[in-house]
């Protein structure tokens, strides 16, 4: 008669159980770490002359969802990322935080009744994620190797 | 100089430990901020290098019936003019972390290690930035409070 045992079942079968969870939250944890590096990669891409653009750059705290997002809250953060149709800037025209056009002209040492941008796109998100996107896979892959650890 | 992590000041206590140890390494002992500074010239080669120490974050969980597991991250942001002073201010940040390992187990940090590392290069007027982003890993374990 032949016996045949079967060893560390019971090991696997633990293994298996834990492995869904850990997985989840290694990658949650891992997908974090990446927006905040997109996140501060954006806010160090953004044109600044108040900061408000980079500072309205957040990722909202994650409540057990799914999915991490990227909020950019500035009004003109669209316009300043995909670019506008050229039109002309009066230099007593307010914007956000209090200024007007004027204080950013004197900045810039530009003179006159106003401007009047191209409207060409100044992308900050967008390259920011390219950049980040390099890392993500190597990353990803250390989560997993540190989920099957954990599950065992 | 280490403080010791308790419940009450896992926050604060675990960020000084972090701060004074990093701060320490040389090149950059002038360098090391808690948040980035806004009074700098990004467009300054003499503005860096500059070395940002993220406020740690924190997730708590059940270990044990009477004890809870906190465990979360640090992040160390490293902005350099060049690829090399990048590499090795990252290279001296992560060891002083490593070997400092058995101190910061006796203040009750267990387990920190390298998480990952994420690097990048942008352009700020003239210069290129490189920038590269350390994520500690640790594990705090801390008595939980009875409630009935």
């Amino acid at each position: 008669m032949i016996t045949i045992e079967v060893k560390g079942l019971k090991e696997v079968n633990r293994l298996l159980v834990r492995l869904p969870a850990s997985t989840e939250k290694e990658v949650m944890s891992t997908s974090q770490s990446f927006m905040k590096f997109i996140q501060k990669s954006a806010k160090l891409r953004a044109p600044r002359f108040t900061g408000q653009l980079a500072e309205s750059i957040n990722v909202p705290m994650n409540r057990g969802n799914k999915e991490i997002v990227i909020q950019v809250t500035s009004p003109y953060a669209y316009f300043q990322e995909f670019g506008f149709t050229p039109h002309f800037l009066p230099a007593g025209m307010a914007v956000a935080g209090g200024y007007r056009i004027l204080d950013w002209m004197q900045s810039k040492g530009l003179t006159g009744s106003g401007i009047m941008p191209s409207g060409q796109p100044q992308p900050f998100i967008g390259p920011a994620v390219e950049a980040g996107l390099n890392n993500l896979p190597e990353m990803l892959n250390q989560a997993i190797k540190q989920a099957i650890v954990n599950a065992k | 100089m280490t403080v010791t992590v308790s419940k009450s000041t896992i926050v604060e206590n675990l960020y000084k430990n972090f701060y004074d140890l990093i701060s320490t390494v040389s090149g950059i002992t002038t360098s090391v901020f808690p948040a980035f500074p806004e009074n700098i010239t990004l467009t300054d080669k003499a503005s860096y290098p500059i070395v940002v120490i993220d406020s740690p974050e924190i997730g708590n969980g059940p270990f044990t019936f009477g004890k809870g597991i906190t465990d979360g991250t640090i992040d160390v942001d490293v902005y350099t003019q060049d690829a090399k002073t990048c590499d090795e201010y990252s290279s001296d940040i992560i060891d002083k972390i490593e070997t400092s390992k058995g101190t910061l187990a006796t203040i009750g940090l267990k387990q920190v290690h390298l998480n990952n590392t994420q690097k990048e290069v942008l352009l700020q007027g003239e210069i290129r930035v490189h920038h590269k982003m350390i994520t500690f890993k640790y594990k705090f374990y801390y008595t939980k409070t009875a409630t009935y």
